[in-house]
């Protein structure tokens, strides 16, 4: 028999503990071959610093939960940021002011991010088209109202059907579509940037959505599809009346992007609900009660009213019109009249219990005309929303934007004033995850790899015994080999390549274990984020470690190759 | 092969620190071929003898020198001739050791008490067969793998075929595959018989090798030994206390015990008989 086959023999005879010393091992080797590999993949991840924008603006807080609320959608928003700011760093910078402020000077890019709420546990972020290439009309300020004879033809006719001519000028603006330029359009990633695989971007001030590449699959969310939003708030969990409709699918990023539903953002505040949460951040952001807020939205609004438009002729009740064409000419909100929605909107309007005051008939008063106690947030004419909350009201999750030149001094500006501001803070997504890598995440895993190291030391230990008492047992059977032929040499190589082999064995094993363990870590962060690990690529540093292993192995089996060396063999071979 | 010791002494320390001394042999010679028996009383030192030969222990002083000069003929390798076991009682007489000093060490001829322990270890895995008195063999080898085993540390690659072919020559056609565990006291003691030829020893040793057997097995295994030497052409030195096996063999030994205090064997040094020729029945 040569020598390996001598080895498996004597391995094969104590099965049972040779599984057990090789079980501790690889368990030892897999703890330690997973954080290598969760190591590498978070840096590439994390700390890898490929991002399209650098900077993000986000309310005063963590700025680690600012980039993984915004970046990898993993926490919760820390709070909110005033739209002012967005506005801002579309706009150049004003003329007078005493103190410099971020303005256009600075950013390059700003696209506006509010996280709102969720369709069947996929978040909803309301944005600008400008994330998909499509210029931005609100940028430049709010639509502007219908003309009189606008109107007019608004009322004349029925409602405009998908693919017809818009009627007003802020529809015609809406739908315009003016492409932007490669170098003003936001970037995930250096070179990448969302691409609208079917359909098409959603309009600026419509209550349309684009979905991420794996929404559809997930959700059932299709082009033409129409959904409502879910609000999980302290008091529950329930779904606004509103409905968006899907007219554009992103081609995938493999970001957390793929599991993102992203509408337009003057449409998230077109949500009846929403319009308390604006109260409460505003009267947090300066410091006021609730009953000031409202009194002075109530106050500002009064200036604002518009003069009383004559009442329009009332339609006798055998010809009353459609729900729908009824309130397209008067101050009572709902979600867009499309024909497809007609019976939502009644449902909505005979059930929500949404106003002020307590529910009201609308067939006792003619359309068009105001009635006190009832705000809704916004009404739709011709397709379009307009809001009646005023910028300066309303609020942001965060601003995703790339400042301009590559020098990083404008960077700095931006971050120094944002630092020094009182509403919200900057960050370099970049810089703080290369931080939270480095200070936090790192030092943890290498935590982790000392621990497996020490436990593969004391597997080696468990080899150690395991051997000893193997040679202990086999005083007689050395004696005998000894009596064969085999040299002191011979059995204490026999002996440590049996250590060896189990070192080696259980690392091997524990290696494609430890592969086997990111596989399950990746596939969970994958379906927490949209975003995996490169879990089957194996590295130098886990051969290294098998390296290492087997060494400790042999050398754990000198100590009971060395008894076996020195085993006498007259003495043990005399006797039955 | 033939081997001739001379002025071969071992001693041992007793736990209260005096030496002992077991075996003083002034010379002994054993012919190419030959089959020997020794006998010798209870701690006369026997076992510590075959040691010796075999290089598991160092001896003190005198050499142990073995003649490999002449190859055995290759009819007596390659095709074996069955013997008939000795008539029980034939043989020469018993003689007292031979004190004869050693020829001078040649080209071929090996004093293994100058080797280091590792060469007596190779020396021992090529050139001579142990037979121990009880079988010793591993628990955890197949009947097979126990004979396979003793061709290991030869230098050369395992002949299976060899193996088998000793195995059926034991009469344990069926039982290759048998551990230890399943086999008798008398079938596991001829697989350490086969186990012992399977290096083509040109010397065996056998350690009372009947020792632990009952009457018919004894002379089974006898018999065995003494056809499977004669047929790889091997020289044998049989250790036994009973004067029935003994006296089958051509020649027999008489190993006197030492004298402790004198440190000397018991029995002075007689001239003895010319050993008889190995004469197979």
């Amino acid at each position: 028999m040569n020598f390996f086959q001598l080895v498996f023999k004597q391995m094969r005879q104590r099965a049972l503990s040779t599984w057990l010393t090789l079980l501790s091992v690889l368990l030892g080797v897999a703890l330690a071959v997973a954080v290598i590999v969760i190591i590498r993949e978070g840096q590439t991840v994390f700390a890898g610093g490929t991002y399209g924008y650098d900077l993000i603006v986000g309310p005063k807080g963590s700025a680690l939960q600012t980039v993984l609320t915004n970046v990898y959608q993993i926490e919760r928003p820390q709070g909110t940021i005033p739209y002012t700011l967005y506005q801002d760093l579309v706009r150049p910078p004003q003329a007078g002011t005493a103190v410099r402020k971020p303005s256009q000077r600075e950013v390059k890019i700003a696209v506006p991010y509010a996280i709102t709420d969720s369709y069947k546990e996929h978040r909803i972020i309301g944005t600008s088209p400008k994330l998909f290439g499509i210029a931005d009309p609100d940028d430049a300020g709010d639509p502007q109202l219908p003309t009189a004879a606008e109107l007019k033809l608004l009322k004349a006719g029925p409602a405009r059907k998908a693919g017809e001519a818009p009627r007003t000028a802020a529809a015609r603006r809406m739908e315009a579509r003016e492409k932007l330029a490669d170098e003003h359009i936001l970037k995930y990633r250096p070179g990448q940037r969302y691409e609208v695989a079917q359909g098409r971007a959603f309009h600026t001030w419509a209550f349309e959505a684009v979905v991420g590449a794996e929404v559809p699959e997930r959700t059932g969310l299709k082009l033409g599809s129409k959904f409502q939003a879910t609000h999980q708030g302290s008091r529950g969990t329930h779904d606004h009346t509103e409905q968006w409709e899907v007219v554009g699918v992103l081609a995938p990023t493999k970001t957390p992007a793929d599991r993102l539903i992203f509408i337009s953002l003057t449409s998230t505040y077109a949500i009846e609900e929403h319009q308390d949460g604006i109260e409460e951040q505003l009267a947090n952001r300066l410091g006021i009660t609730l009953a000031e807020v409202q009194a002075m939205r109530a106050e500002k609004k009064k200036k604002q009213q518009p003069p009383a438009r004559p009442a329009p002729v009332t339609q006798a009740p055998a010809t009353r019109p459609t729900t729908a064409e009824a309130h397209e000419d008067h101050d009572h909100d709902h979600p867009t009249t499309t024909a497809a929605s007609r019976p939502a909107t009644a449902r909505a309007h005979d059930d929500h219990d949404d106003h002020d005051d307590d529910e009201h008939d609308h067939d006792a008063h003619a359309p068009g005309e105001e009635h006190a106690g009832h705000q809704h947030p916004y009404v739709v004419h011709d397709g379009v929303i307009y809001l009646r909350i005023p910028r300066d009201e309303r609020a942001l999750t965060a601003i995703l934007a790339r400042s301009r030149g590559e020098s990083g001094q404008n960077l700095g500006f931006l971050l120094w004033a944002y630092q020094n501001g009182d509403e919200a803070m900057g960050v370099n997504p970049a810089f703080t995850m290369r931080e939270f890598f480095a200070n936090i995440f790192r030092p943890a895993t290498l935590l982790l790899l000392v621990v497996a190291l020490l436990v593969t030391i004391v597997a080696a230990v468990g080899i150690l015994v395991s051997i000893y008492n193997s040679v202990a047992a086999r005083t007689r059977e050395i004696a005998i080999l000894r009596a064969l032929g085999a040299t002191r040499l011979r059995i204490l190589g026999l002996i440590c390549f049996e250590a060896g082999l189990i070192g080696f064995l259980g690392g091997v094993i524990g290696i494609f274990l430890g592969h086997g363990l990111c596989g399950i870590v990746s596939a969970l962060l994958y379906q927490r984020t949209g975003q995996g690990l490169n879990w089957l690529l194996p590295s130098w540093l886990e051969l290294l470690y098998l390296g290492i292993v087997t060494l400790i192995a042999v050398l754990a089996g000198l100590i009971p190759a060395l008894k076996a060396y020195r085993t006498p063999v007259a003495t043990n071979l005399v006797g039955g | 092969m033939s081997l001739h010791l001379h002025a071969l002494k071992k001693s041992f320390v007793a736990p209260d620190g005096s030496v002992s001394p077991v075996v003083d042999v002034d010379a002994l010679a054993l012919r190419d071929g030959e089959q020997v028996a020794l006998m010798g009383t209870s701690g006369s030192g026997k076992t510590t003898l075959l040691h010796l030969i075999a290089g598991i222990l160092p001896p003190d002083s005198g050499k142990i020198v073995y003649d490999l000069t002449r190859e055995p003929a290759a009819e007596e390798r390659d095709a074996p001739t069955p013997l008939a076991p000795p008539a029980a009682g034939a043989g020469a007489a018993s003689v007292v050791l031979d004190y004869k000093t050693a020829p001078v060490a040649a080209a071929g001829v090996v004093d293994i008490a100058q080797l280091s322990e590792a060469a007596r270890d190779v020396f021992r895995g090529r050139y001579v067969g142990y037979i121990f008195q009880t079988h010793h063999l591993l628990p955890g080898f197949t009947a097979l793998e126990n004979v396979l085993l003793g061709m290991s540390f030869t230098g050369r690659g395992a002949d299976k075929p060899w193996a088998k072919h000793l195995l059926n020559q034991v009469g344990l056609f069926d039982r290759h595959d048998y551990k230890p565990a399943k086999l008798s006291v008398g079938q596991q003691q001829r697989v350490a018989v086969a186990r012992a030829l399977a290096n083509r020893p040109r010397l065996v040793l056998a350690d009372e090798p009947t020792g632990a057997l009952d009457a018919v097995n004894a002379q089974q295994v006898l018999d065995l030994v003494r056809r499977l030497c004669h047929e790889v052409g091997a020289t044998l030195l049989l250790v036994s206390h009973d004067q029935q096996i003994a006296r089958q063999l051509p020649r027999v030994l008489q190993l006197p015990e030492v004298n402790k205090a004198t440190r000397r064997p018991e029995r002075p040094a007689t001239p003895i008989a010319p050993a008889a020729p190995n004469v197979p029945s």
